[in-house]
């Protein structure tokens, strides 16, 4: 799944440690989570989406996701 | 964050009795169980030495367990960092995958079954090591495996 998290972490001037910090995860899961590797959770999803102040669809891309 | 503050502090209290327990039952077999025939003096070495390392690994368990559990409870920084650790979805969910929680009970399980068979069956001993072996081999791949893939 793409994200803008790069982006949005690249515009607040935020290091991966530094947002893994704020919403209760590994750094290793926010490079997983960016590089597509691991899909966030939901409710990880949205944490990360309200650190931004936006909403998932914002940051988070389901374009590439298979309908059932 | 309580609960696992909770967790730790319970932690702390069963290391306290499990590591005399280990002690003495270790001292227990070592003078109330007829050994097992040994064929040789090299096996002999082996025998003890396994049983030693055993029980070591036992003690250094509980011990490791419980001086980061106290260390948890007495450092917040340290609190939280063991805390993400333990609760990061992305580890939760390789432990999963590879089944590592269930290896951990039952390597437990079989370093137990080594520690007890080795006084009282050679051959037994020897193939619960074999097993030990294995099983150690099988997790560390599926732990790699599954952290590289996600």
């Amino acid at each position: 799944m793409k994200t803008q998290i790069p982006e949005l972490r690249r515009k607040m001037k935020l290091s991966q440690e530094e947002l893994a910090d704020a919403v209760g995860v590994t750094r290793q899961t926010i490079t997983s989570i960016e590089t597509g590797k691991y899909t966030a959770s939901l409710v990880l999803a949205y944490k990360i989406a309200r650190y931004f102040g936006l909403s998932i669809e914002e940051v988070f891309d389901f374009s590439e996701q298979e309908d059932l | 964050m309580e609960k696992f503050r909770l967790k730790q502090m319970r932690n702390i209290r069963i290391s306290g009795i499990i590591m005399p327990l280990i002690l003495l039952l270790f001292i227990a077999l070592n003078f109330f169980v007829k050994d097992v025939e040994r064929p040789s003096e090299f096996a002999s070495g082996f025998h003890d030495g396994v049983r030693l390392g055993l029980f070591l690994v036992f003690e250094a368990y509980w011990l490791f367990s419980l001086t980061r559990s106290i260390r948890v409870l007495r450092n917040k920084e340290y609190l939280r960092k063991l805390y993400i650790k333990e609760t990061d979805e992305r580890l939760q969910y390789v432990k999963m995958k590879s089944g590592a929680n269930f290896i951990k009970v039952f390597a437990l399980i079989l370093m137990t079954a080594i520690l007890i068979s080795s006084f009282f069956n050679s051959t037994v001993f020897l193939t619960l090591i074999g097993v030990a072996y294995a099983t150690a081999i099988l997790k560390l791949i599926l732990i790699l495996y599954y952290r590289k893939k996600y």
